[in-house]
């Protein structure tokens, strides 16, 4: 018994109050990382969507080798890490004297990241669609342009909603790897704050916290919009 | 556009990929056991326990892999450090592959329990009452009727977690386990080949990802009926 | 229902109780480093592998620096062979968790002392007087720190770089990267105006690369040294290496060491 110690039971108070004044400390730092991340992140998802969008339009395509190409590109996109698709954009393209700032860098390669995987979530909303709508579309006589953004694709994105908004939700968690080229975001602040610092637990919780909020938030949105929005699937009880 | 950079120091970057190889297929087989455990507790709902391991799911599920990395490597391993001695038999020797599989493992059980707790609930109630009907018990009714119809659902989300768990094991570049993507960065920046070298990188790890695929989804012919 | 509430509270109160009990009880195996060193007959050091010319991979694949022969000197003294010494590559993010964690015995690795690495590890006598020096492209207007307002610059995570910076140019916009040849490129692609950080790192960049100058004003005091896991453990090695680095002072070795990398 003589090797228990109970001073560590009293300095826990003290050590809560010294990790809220360190965080406070670096405040300004903090607020324009989530900041960054917030504008990254809206930035992308924006590019992303359109992206993903002009994916899924080859991938339906009638022409077979067109729908291939676009299943390839696509199925390659999403088998590389978007690390090193931010490093071809940052430090590849420099070699061909393209050089381009760190933020569009890092927005491009989450854009064309995130991109291919709505396209496949909006790939799942199409296949919903019941096929007598894409009949009708044909029996007006519409081309496929118009068939496709004026009546299929409206209602795969209502039959998609929760499925897009898990990409949107990773879109966010990703969006901490543009830190690793210099762009300010809260993970940015989180790393200077453990190498520069030494302060482990406190930057610690403050990202999950700031993180959690985040996607939390995005949570929230998609539960709202899929209960607006969201096509009534007709139950059949045997 | 000539690849000889690549050519050139093809062998340290080849040492790289055996490490995230090592990593990878370590990190996959530990989270598949953690996983499909935590997933069970949470399907079948043990009071205490479930309400816990919910909660660090959820929580698990809401931060990026990479914040994991830097928490493990930088407070925990430190101390487990004086254990890993005895794992040098399997292959783990430095600290920083031992953070970056503790973190990986930690990040993917909880992705898989998610799964598997899905993947036990879609097969519907009709399925178990019937089986029961037959006069099955109920490890026959698990190994007989659920798992079967589990599994065909659960295999499209476990092969993309699966890529995922190695696209991200490029990450633990931050914490300096030298596999590809940080043997990569240190070969470009003494030579100054970046772009030839970032395609390269690219090209391995589409190439074993594809692989992957086509070892869930094998293409039709190849499996004799 | 009301015992089930109380029943989960318990084991969480249970949990919470016992994690705080076990940060109570103290360690009581012999973790005195230099024994441990005498008893494995080899001395891990981590040095760095990409900075000229402290700890760098020469053309012939082989580690060189000022800090490598620093650290082969040390093992002849202490264990008699300049071959008994293990070396283990440390960038400024994790050579302090590299030291904590046991995984090397010391660092040698351009570490200058600061009160708050005080803090969390024990440090040698210094071994090397560097400043802190600015690196710019040639054709630039950048005359002195203060020019570094309004402008980017780059310094690395982990270094002490930053303090003087924000005290002498406050609105200069920092740039941090993980490694020193990351934060290089970014610089030669022109990403950022100007790099600041140790001379004598620098130097190396400045002396390999014509398109990049090196300002003249030095800012402050860095003073080297070698550090060591915090603790009573490591008391009989930092006694040992204190003597060896004082007896090198001394004997003129020091210098000797400085002609042969510092070559300007």
């Amino acid at each position: 018994m003589g090797n228990i110690d109970f001073s560590i039971l009293l300095t826990w108070y003290k050590i809560i109050l010294n990790s809220i004044n360190i965080l406070l400390a670096d405040y300004k730092m903090i607020l324009n990382g989530i900041y960054i991340t917030i504008f990254v992140s809206i930035l992308s998802s924006v590019f992303a969507f359109l992206i993903g969008s002009v994916f899924v339009y080859f991938k339906t395509s009638p022409n077979v080798k067109v729908r291939k190409f676009s299943n390839f590109i696509v199925d390659c996109i999403r088998n590389t890490p978007l690390l090193i698709l931010i490093y071809l954009f940052y430090k590849g393209l420099p070699s061909l004297n393209i050089v381009l700032s760190a933020l569009t860098c890092g927005v491009a390669a989450l854009s064309i990241y995130t991109g291919a995987y709505i396209s496949d979530a909006i790939l799942s909303g199409i296949n919903a669609v019941p096929d007598e709508h894409i009949q009708a579309t044909n029996a007006l006589g519409l081309t496929r342009f118009q068939s496709f953004f004026y009546v299929i694709y409206p209602q795969a994105l209502r039959h998609s909603i929760f499925i897009l908004g898990s990409q949107f939700m990773n879109l966010i968690k990703n969006s901490s790897l543009v830190s690793f080229i210099a762009v300010t975001d809260i993970f940015y602040v989180v790393y200077k704050g453990i190498a520069d610092n030494f302060r482990i637990w406190e930057y610690f919780i403050l990202a999950v916290v700031v993180y959690s909020v985040l996607t939390g938030f995005v949570l929230l949105v998609t539960n709202i919009l899929n209960k607006i929005y969201k096509i009534p699937v007709a139950e059949v009880n045997v | 556009m000539n690849f000889d950079a690549v050519i050139h120091h093809l062998p340290f970057l080849m040492q790289g990929l055996m490490i995230t190889l090592k990593v990878s297929f370590i990190s996959i087989i530990l989270s598949m056991l953690f996983g499909t455990t935590l997933g069970i507790i949470r399907f079948v709902k043990i009071p205490v326990l479930s309400k816990l391991i919910g909660a660090f799911i959820d929580i698990t599920r809401s931060i990026p892999l990479i914040l994991y990395i830097i928490f493990i490597h930088f407070s925990i391993s430190p101390y487990l450090y004086h254990y890993v001695n005895f794992l040098r038999y399997i292959g783990i020797d430095c600290l920083e592959m031992y953070s970056a599989i503790i973190a990986i493992v930690a990040f993917t059980s909880a992705y898989i329990a998610e799964i598997i707790r899905s993947g036990l609930a879609s097969v519907e109630k009709q399925q178990i009452l019937a089986a029961k009907a037959l006069g099955l018990n109920r490890f026959q009714v698990m190994e007989s009727v659920v798992l079967p119809q589990a599994l065909v659902s659960m295999k499209p989300a476990l092969c993309a977690q699966f890529i995922t768990l190695i696209k991200d094991t490029s990450l633990a570049s931050a914490i300096g386990l030298i596999e590809l993507t940080r043997a990569s960065e240190i070969v470009y920046e003494t030579s100054f080949h970046e772009f030839q070298i970032l395609v390269f990188v690219a090209l391995v790890y589409m190439s074993i990802n594809f692989l992957v695929q086509k070892i869930f989804y094998p293409p039709k012919g190849l499996l004799v009926a | 229902m009301k015992s089930k509430l109380h029943k989960s509270l318990f084991y969480i109160l249970l949990l919470c109780l016992s994690i705080t009990l076990s940060g109570c009880v103290k360690k009581s195996e012999n973790t005195d480093v230099l024994d441990k060193i005498l008893q494995r007959g080899k001395i891990i050091v981590g040095v760095k592998y990409d900075t000229k010319p402290f700890g760098y991979i020469d053309e012939n694949q082989k580690l060189v620096g000022y800090d490598v022969d620093l650290a082969k000197y040390i093992a002849k003294s202490i264990l008699g062979s300049e071959d008994r010494v293990e070396f283990k590559q440390v960038t400024p993010s994790n050579r302090i968790l590299a030291l904590n964690s046991g995984q090397v015995d010391m660092i040698i690795a351009t570490m200058t002392i600061t009160n708050q690495r005080a803090e969390v590890v024990d440090f040698s006598a210094p071994y090397y007087m560097a400043g802190q020096a600015i690196l710019v492209p040639q054709k630039s207007d950048i005359k002195s720190m203060s020019d570094l307002n309004g402008k980017k610059v780059i310094i690395i995570f982990g270094t002490t770089a930053e303090k003087n910076l924000r005290l002498i140019a406050p609105e200069a916009q920092i740039v941090g990267y993980k490694t020193y040849t990351s934060g290089y490129s970014a610089l030669k692609q022109n990403r950022a105006d100007a790099m600041t950080s140790d001379d004598t790192i620098l130097i190396g960049f400045a002396l390999q690369d014509e398109a990049l100058k090196l300002l003249s004003k030095r800012y402050s005091k860095e003073p080297y040294a070698i550090a060591f896991k915090k603790g009573a453990d490591s008391a009989g090695l930092r006694n040992k290496v204190d003597f060896i680095i004082e007896d090198m002072a001394q004997t003129g070795k020091l210098n000797q060491l400085k002609a042969k990398w510092i070559k300007y």
